[in-house]
């Protein structure tokens, strides 16, 4: 006879446990009018970030930025010399270069505004 | 009463019907996993706060259950994380000699809810000093007589290794009732 026989037949496998009057019934019955809401899918209004907002302007910077480098490491090379305004050691623009500056980030009115300094005259 | 799983769930994830659907999830599981968990932790206020536990955690997350397992698996696993849990934090509060013979781990003689007789109390306690896992495993299938397979999809613990401790298990309880049996 296996050891599990054995038990079986000493012990049996009768349910040695009770619970109080009614227990299942009103477990049921509590649990079903104590369910706490299901999360649900909100529509979230759109935020847009701040960080979202500036990329356009951010975007021109980082170019003028790009362009700028760009300049002065092909200056390194000589390549734009002709026509410098100063020698090879100055980090200086022609005036080619900087119309070309000029142009690429700023109209011609907020140029303007910014050459006469109209809000400080 | 044969609950068809795939219409249950379908309208468990309907808002609609998930209330009313869940009701039939809670009148067909209530009992068996009640004992599926008394049977670990004894006591029915801790066994009551569990099964509260477990069909709130199924509530809150149906819409992760994926439905690769049956929902009485699903149901299962989550009761006995509950358990398992639940007797981990108990073990590290409360700490019994080992050494201590007259200690007794559990007083089921002064629980009102325990009918037994003095050899199933018996068996009780020799129950308590099984590691938690094997003693579910044992109960799972002296008791409830759960198939290897349901019980390895619910323990995620390979047939063969359940087997084994199931073996074991009963070894240690023979061996507690060796003047008797």
């Amino acid at each position: 006879m296996s050891d599990e026989e054995k038990i079986r037949l000493k012990v049996g496998k009768e349910n040695p446990f009770k619970v109080p009057e009614g227990y299942f019934e009103d477990f049921q019955q509590r649990l079903l009018s104590s369910l706490p809401e299901r999360p649900s899918e909100e529509i979230k209004p759109t935020r847009i970030p701040v960080w979202r907002k500036a990329r356009p302007w951010l975007s021109a910077a980082a170019m003028l930025v790009g362009v700028v480098i760009l300049i002065a490491a092909l200056r390194q090379t000589n390549v734009l010399n002709n026509g410098a305004m100063a020698s090879n050691d100055e980090t200086v623009f022609t005036e080619e270069e900087m119309d070309y500056l000029a142009s690429s980030v700023f109209d011609d009115y907020t140029l303007y505004s910014y050459l006469t300094n109209e809000e400080w005259l | 009463m044969a609950i068809n799983e795939g219409l249950l769930l379908q309208q468990l994830r309907e808002p609609k019907t998930a209330q009313s659907a869940f009701a039939v999830l809670v009148k067909e599981y209530t009992e068996p996993l009640y004992w599926h968990l008394r049977r670990m932790v004894l006591d029915h206020d801790d066994a009551n706060d569990l099964l509260q536990n477990t069909f709130i955690k199924a509530w809150t997350n149906i819409d992760g259950f994926q439905g690769n397992s049956k929902i009485s698996t699903w149901l299962y696993r989550i009761a006995t994380n509950e358990a398992l849990t639940f007797l981990n934090r108990q073990n590290a509060t409360d700490f019994i000699s080992l050494d201590d013979e007259d200690a007794a781990p559990v007083n089921l003689e002064a629980d009102e809810y325990f009918d037994g007789d003095d050899l199933q109390r018996r068996l009780q306690e020799a129950l308590q000093t099984l590691p938690p896992k094997q003693r579910m495993v044992f109960n799972m299938k002296y008791f409830d007589e759960m198939k290897y397979e349901d019980m390895s999809e619910v323990l995620g613990t390979s047939v063969g290794a359940l087997k084994a401790s199931y073996h074991l298990a009963v070894q240690k309880i023979a061996a507690f009732f060796q003047d008797d049996i």
